[in-house]
């Protein structure tokens, strides 16, 4: 099946332990963050307006940790990845914004 | 079908991806391009029900409100669930860069059940909420949160499906250049519906208690 | 499961001749189970056709209403169930669904490809479109149709003012047409970035190819925040939500956000295509390559991108207040710029070249001053106070049909009248073809010109009649006039279709002599795998190097080979058709049937998972018989 044209520029690249250390260190770091916000929500740790902020500087961590650790995005040829769910958060953050503001 | 003959000449998108046996074919390449393309539109998809949802979230007529109906505990234990079954879907990926069939399967398994056990909590949820007078049509705030959530939920199921039907390839034909651009989108998906959740734990439910 | 020769079924497309002996029915399953890209895009072209004279009759029935104060033709209600249907029709299914046949064909040519990335989901993709505009026009024989503007608002369109299913079926049309639309996007995208040719960087590619491209990016980000909108128009009037009745605690506000973010990047999803045809169109019958390309890719890219941004303006008069009017006011007029950039360019093409004035050209010269008008009172609705005058008057019906018709369907007519030898094999005529134009461009201006003064003058939109004696009956008289003499143009237009299918001259493979672009290289009508040999692009304009520079022939990028090609399926058919049945059944509550169609849709999806089929392969000997001498 494998008769390859032109194939010699795709190598395979299997993930060592080098990277799945990595992906625990996310995980632990992404529960840890999950129980903090858990933990200031619940004991009513700061004022309204700061645990707002601070929660979603949170949750832009993890979602970052997401993307770019879990999903590989922090890997080779993946400019086109990068590009169009930059764009989608983008805009849906715009979205929300003015949609928010303005009802 | 594109054919696998297809010339690699580094000038298309895909052609420098390295993620092992799901990039290696063009239909592999293609398949996880689209994906990421398909997050994008996605991400504004979801954008969307947030925006209706912090719309109408205080339009609660005279039905609960989340501080009556909210529990912290519960809600912990989905995002905890979740975001496991992330990790384990990886344990999967690497199974699969392996060509582990066994380990492969066994992973995608326990991310199924991982996941199997969000969704019918997150069922149960909804009923308790429905028991203590939170009908869908009962109020816009209700509406609003039970489509999000619910819309969330359809995904989580959804991806359940779609992992057994993976899973299912997995154990019946090996890792395979075919099988391979599968998992690992399926996976993908998994992990998009995990980001999503992270919104909706932080958005919906530790903003209204506040 | 090596076949053997005579076994492999190679339809060749256009062939209305079936490549194999079955008959009728034979002939129809063929197309029903295509998963070519060439004879999906005919689908898509022949349901935009369809559902253009669907709409233009409904328009026409609207003009002899208008054409007298006081008449009494069609009326009240009826008459905001024409415009709907007129409106809702028009752009979904007949603009989308030609460009995308458009794209469909042309686009994997351009790029030296032999198919999309997803053949059969290509095939989902039409099906889906086909069902979706079945669902909404078969509304009639359901006894109501919907009556709220394409724009469908909230209380209006919702169970209280709209007790009927008439928007029932408008909400579940357009979600399924809309699921295949966003699928179609994805294949285009992945295509375009993908499975170009060697040789072909993106700043190489053809400027039909980039428009397609960044009208699929536009459709990927803007087709979701409808899906939701519709989601939410169902839910609440299937199921009672609450989510745009104020009465209830809803927001009607949040309808309109929804709907025009959706809403304005599909006009961009229109027209970006339209000025990609409008360059290929140009550059070719004044034999000069486009005047400053990568200025025309860059406009190209900023006007969709600022396209996103500016839904506002659709929204200006509803109070939000004067700071987000005036952002998004300035933000609209900025899309001036690029699209200035690009009329200049086409100008600065002709200037000093070799210019043809075939029908193609005649239309492509058309739209230019005819959206240069467009864009002038683009810019004079978005200066946000002077809106409050203008909107909601015939003066907005006057520029976006400006845009869509003197935009969008001149541009896909004369797109028509280029590619048709490529798809058939066979010109159309010319002297047929300039009667079409004038009498397409004359009736076009004759009708819409005078409604920019009926509308400042004070006659409001979206009524069915108005008083004697205020002015309002010259301009239109006129617009009726007009209306009908584009009629006979858009019979003229199928006439020529017509003529061109069955008597038109043969064409070879470059017709018009002056092709630049890959498409031309190869034979008139297309191969089944449209390249014997991936070419090798040496530079912008591909075929036109070659013809100049090289051999007059593609170099090849890999030896002649056994072809690999996708096989056929009956499963989209079916998908859709579950999808079909699932959105008739929501909208009378029957939802068992909904649960058999989703499950139709399901089930069809899993047995595609689980196969294994690899497709054919044409062997070499078919492939040099085909190509003839010099394979």
């Amino acid at each position: 099946m494998e008769t390859k044209v032109g194939h010699g520029s795709v190598q395979p690249e299997a993930e060592g332990h080098r990277s799945m250390r990595k992906h625990i260190i996310s995980y632990v770091i992404m529960m840890v963050i999950s129980i903090a916000a858990f933990l200031m929500v619940g004991t009513n740790m700061l004022s309204p307006g700061a645990m707002i902020v601070t929660l979603l500087i949170m949750a832009a961590v993890l979602v970052f940790l997401q993307l770019a650790d879990f999903m590989h995005l922090d890997q080779k040829g993946h400019l086109y990845p990068i590009i169009f769910i930059a764009n989608g958060i983008f805009w849906g953050i715009i979205f929300i914004v003015v949609i928010f503001i303005w009802p | 079908m594109a054919s696998e003959h297809q010339l690699t000449t580094g000038l298309n998108a895909g052609d420098r991806l390295r993620l092992g046996l799901a990039s290696r074919t063009l239909e592999g390449r293609n398949k996880i391009l689209a994906f990421w393309f398909f997050l994008g539109g996605e991400s504004v998809l979801f954008a969307s029900l947030f925006a209706t949802f912090l719309v109408l979230r205080h339009q609660t007529a005279n039905g609960p409100t989340p501080h009556e109906l909210f529990g912290l505990g519960l809600v912990f234990i989905l995002t905890f669930l979740l975001i496991t079954s992330s990790l384990t879907s990886i344990f999967a990926v690497n199974a699969m860069e392996r060509t582990d069939r066994k380990k492969t399967a066994a992973w995608l398994g326990v991310t199924i059940l991982l996941g199997l056990g969000f969704l019918l909590l997150q069922i149960y949820e909804f009923a308790h909420y429905a028991h203590e007078g939170l009908g869908f049509k009962t109020s816009a705030f209700a509406s609003s949160f039970y489509t999000l959530v619910g819309f969330h939920g359809f995904h989580v199921a959804f991806g359940l499906c779609w992992l057994t039907a993976v899973t299912v390839q997995v154990v019946r034909n090996g890792v395979t250049t075919v099988n391979a651009p599968k998992v690992f989108i399926a996976t993908l998906y998994w992990h998009f519906v995990d980001v999503v959740w992270m919104f909706i734990f932080t958005v919906v439910y530790l903003m209204s208690l506040l | 499961m090596a076949k053997k020769l005579e076994e492999v079924v190679t339809p060749s497309t256009p062939a209305l001749r079936s490549g194999s002996k079955k008959g009728v029915w034979g002939w129809i399953y063929e197309w029903l189970t295509t998963v070519d890209h060439k004879r999906i895009g005919m689908i898509y072209m022949t349901i935009g056709i369809v559902y253009l004279a669907v709409g233009g009759i409904q328009a026409l029935m609207m003009r002899a209403q208008l054409a007298s104060p006081d008449n009494e033709l069609f009326t009240g209600n009826f008459f905001n169930q024409l415009m709907t249907m007129h409106g809702t029709n028009m752009i979904f299914f007949a603009a989308m669904p030609l460009l995308f046949g458009l794209f469909n064909y042309i686009v994997p040519l351009q790029i030296g490809a032999r198919d999309v990335a997803f053949p059969f989901m290509n095939a989902l993709s039409v099906w889906l479109t086909f069902f979706g505009a079945l669902l909404f026009n078969i509304c009639w024989f359901f006894g109501d149709a919907p009556a709220a503007g394409w724009f469908a608002y909230a209380p209006l369109g919702l169970k209280t003012y709209s007790p009927g299913p008439g928007m029932d079926f408008y909400v579940l049309g357009l979600q399924i047409a809309g699921f295949g639309t966003l699928m179609g996007a994805i294949n285009f995208i992945v295509t375009i970035l993908n499975m170009r040719a060697p040789g072909m960087t993106l700043m190489r590619m053809p400027l039909f190819t980039w428009t397609a491209f960044i009208s699929s990016v536009l459709v990927l980000f803007a087709f979701p925040p409808l899906t939701i909108g519709l989601f939410l128009y169902m839910f609440e009037r299937i199921f009672g939500g609450i989510f745009f009745d104020a009465a209830l605690g809803g927001n009607p506000i949040l309808w309109q956000h929804l709907f025009w973010i959706f809403g304005h990047p599909e006009v961009y999803i229109v027209i970006v295509p339209a000025f990609g045809m409008v360059s290929e169109i140009v550059a070719t019958f004044s034999n000069k390559r486009v005047f400053g390309y990568p200025t025309m890719v860059v406009a190209i890219v900023l006007i969709g991108f600022i396209g996103m941004g500016v839904w506002i303006h659709h929204l200006f008069t509803v109070g939000l207040g004067g700071m987000i009017n005036a952002i998004f006011a300035v933000a609209t007029m900025l899309v001036g710029i690029p699209t200035g950039i690009k009329v200049f360019n086409w100008l600065f093409t002709m200037w000093g070249g070799k210019i043809k004035f075939t029908t193609p050209m005649l239309f492509a010269i058309g739209f230019i001053p005819t959206f240069v008008i467009a864009g002038v009172t683009g810019v004079m609705l978005a200066a946000a106070p002077a809106d409050y005058q203008f909107q909601d008057s015939y003066f907005v019906i006057a520029h976006f049909h400006y845009t869509l018709y003197g935009g969008v369907v001149f541009a896909v007519v004369g797109a028509l009248y280029y590619w048709f030898p490529k798809f058939f094999g066979r010109m159309m005529h010319e002297g047929l073809g300039k009667w079409n134009f004038w009498t397409m461009f004359i009736g076009f201006h004759l009708t819409f010109f005078p409604m920019h003064f009926s509308g400042i003058f004070g006659m409001p939109r979206r009524v069915y009649t108005y008083n004697p004696g205020v002015g309002l009956e010259l301009y239109n008289v006129l617009s009726t006039i007009g209306a009908y003499l584009m009629g006979v143009s858009v019979v003229l237009l199928v006439i020529n279709i017509l003529y061109g299918l069955t008597k038109g001259p043969k064409a070879a493979n470059d017709p018009w002599g002056t092709g630049r672009t890959l498409e031309w290289a190869i034979p008139s009508p297309v191969p089944e795998y449209n390249f014997a040999q991936t070419p090798y692009v040496r530079g912008l304009d591909a075929w036109f190097i070659e013809k100049t520079e090289g051999k007059g022939k593609l170099q090849a990028a890999e030896p002649l080979g056994p072809i690999h090609m996708p096989s056929p399926s009956i499963l989209p058919f079916i998908m859709a058709f579950g999808m079909f049945i699932a959105g008739l059944s929501i909208i009378y509550h029957q939802f068992f049937f909904t649960i058999i169609g989703l499950g139709i849709w399901a089930i069809c999806m899993v047995v595609r998972s689980m196969n294994d089929d690899e497709g054919y392969h044409i062997p070499v000997e078919k492939i040099r018989s085909i190509e003839g001498e010099g394979a």
